[in-house]
């Protein structure tokens, strides 16, 4: 794994527990909890059969990324009494519509931090051995989440802003409703 | 006769759950799948109830969606709930001045958009 980015080991960390605590959060919210977070990659990917990508630009740029089984997809897949199973095109489909609300999430921690970005729209991938290149780039942040039996590859990129400060102790919060808020006006 | 929801999503799994929530609840839904799909559906279907939309989706999105509804004088009275990831304050008030009616942020629980749909709707 390979982590210099130009970003110091304490902003560092606290990007990397900020994409844990939201991936864990948004599994645990689809009634897949988290048992552990591990840094680092899956050598064998081989269950990997399905991956939301999302991108983001602005004050600083990058992406994520979110392997899993088809099992996964499958026990995060929303639905409602009554609902008929999900096809593949539609587990195809949740992949991109997971990794978007676990960027959302990322995004309203960053914006804690005073830091935002705007997001792409997702695209998803099927297949068989999904996994990241190796040799791994600069600035990437590898998780592996493990729920029950099933294992979760994240991959996480950012480019951080010139010089290098991504959070600054001076800035303050921009304001974000959360998840599952509602307004009415 | 049943309200006709619009649900603008360009995520099928999203419109599936929405669609499915409000079909139980007793509206008849209609999709599209971006923005620009719901603008041609909202002209094409004169009996839209209400519009359920997310904002960050390909072709055009919601927020550009919404102004262009509110542009037109005969939509000028359409609901629009706006349903995303997003939970930035200025986005959220942008949405209003451009005559939203709301905004949850996803995920979202199906009872609780039934019952916003059910307040704005008033069935």
């Amino acid at each position: 794994m390979s982590e210099s980015n130009g970003l110091g080991p304490d902003q560092l960390e606290a990007v990397r527990q900020i994409v844990s605590d939201s991936c864990v959060d948004m599994l645990g919210a689809c009634g897949l909890p988290v048992g552990s977070v591990t840094a680092g990659r899956l050598v064998a990917l081989s269950e990997h059969e399905l991956a939301g990508f999302i991108g983001f630009t602005g004050h600083i740029r990058g992406s994520l990324i979110v392997a899993a089984s088809t099992s996964t997809f499958t026990a995060t897949f929303p639905t409602l009494p009554g609902s008929r199973p999900p096809s593949g095109d539609d587990l195809l489909d949740w992949a991109g519509e997971l990794v978007n609300q676990t960027l959302g999430r990322i995004k309203r921690r960053f914006c804690d931090r005073g830091v935002d970005f705007d997001t792409s729209t997702p695209t998803a991938v099927k297949g068989r051995h999904i996994g990241p290149r190796s040799p791994t780039r600069e600035g990437i942040i590898d998780l592996v989440l493990t729920a029950g039996d099933e294992l979760v590859s994240i991959c996480f990129e950012l480019v951080p802003p010139e010089g290098g400060l991504l959070f600054s102790s001076h800035v303050e919060a921009i304001p974000c409703s959360q998840e599952g808020d509602l307004v009415l006006f | 006769m049943a309200a006709k929801v619009l649900v603008v999503d360009d995520s099928r799994a999203i419109r599936q759950l929405v669609g499915t929530a409000l079909m139980q609840a007793g509206y008849e839904v209609i999709e599209a799948e971006d923005g620009a799909q719901g603008l041609s559906t909202i002209a094409k279907e004169r009996d839209i109830a209400m519009v359920i939309c997310d904002v960050n989706m390909p072709n055009m999105n919601g927020l550009e969606m919404l102004a262009a509804v509110k542009a037109e004088a005969i939509n000028s009275a359409l609901p629009v709930l706006m349903l995303t990831t997003e939970g930035k304050a200025d986005l959220i008030q942008q949405a209003k001045r451009c005559g939203a009616k709301g905004w949850i942020v996803k995920p979202f629980k199906p009872d609780q958009l039934v019952a916003a749909v059910r307040k704005i709707v008033g069935q």
